[in-house]
């Protein structure tokens, strides 16, 4: 097996109703991720003001990162 | 081969034209909304009695669909592909795993439109855009409810 197909079965593992609303319940209670995560929103959103700029950003970075 | 240049504003352009109802879901919405997440492809939830329209504009930009659309409204899905990838749900409701239904109508309309210089994307709301990511239950998931619940915090915020 090679290592981007067990990356991939990982990433794509669907997990269990409860299991998965545990790890939202971890995720959401962290205030500390959260204030981060609103961090790089607000970064996101002052860098790249519009909708068309920040799908740019997206094409962007794919393009650079499957060259 | 020569990769072919695809013009995403002209592609949402021509989708707001057209009339079709479509809306924006999968990580690209939520690069929309303002979340720095990164993904390949485009995922969209059209109504299922639109696919000809879709099919009809996407032409234009090269994209072909994968299946008929008699095939496609029997599975609830088809591809448009070129160099792109375009993910297309046409599916009249769609059920977590955990047994909550979300209808295309409903999220059509509560959808909200986020408007652009050289066009206007519909989204599903942000408690449907969380709903559509308990479709799967995939980690990626998780890393994306991570970022709608941390927006919606900080709509409400003062």
């Amino acid at each position: 097996m090679t290592a981007e197909r067990f990356a991939r079965e990982i990433l794509e593992r669907e997990m269990t109703p409860d299991e998965f609303d545990e790890k939202v319940r971890l995720i959401v209670a962290d205030e500390d991720d959260q204030r981060g995560v609103l961090e790089l929103i607000a970064w996101f959103r002052r860098r790249y003001p519009t909708v068309e700029a920040r799908m740019a950003y997206v094409r962007k970075r794919m393009k650079r990162r499957q060259a | 081969m020569q990769a072919s240049e695809f013009d995403e504003s002209a592609f949402f352009a021509a989708i707001e034209k057209s009339g079709a109802r479509v809306l924006l879901i999968g990580r690209r919405a939520l690069v929309a909304l303002g979340m720095p997440v990164l993904t390949a492809d485009y995922d969209l939830w059209v109504h299922i009695d639109d696919i000809e329209i879709l099919n009809a504009l996407t032409a234009s930009f090269d994209l072909v669909p994968n299946a008929s659309p008699e095939v496609a409204r029997a599975r609830g899905r088809y591809v448009l592909e070129n160099d792109e990838h375009v993910d297309v749900l046409i599916a009249r409701s769609r059920t977590t795993k955990d047994g909550i239904p979300l209808t295309f109508d409903e999220a059509w309309r509560d959808r909200q439109t986020l408007r652009s210089p050289s066009y206007a994307l519909a989204l599903p709301s942000l408690p449907h855009l969380i709903l559509t990511k308990r479709w799967a239950m995939r980690p990626h998931d998780l890393e994306d409810i991570r970022f709608l619940e941390g927006l919606g915090k900080a709509a409400q915020e003062p």
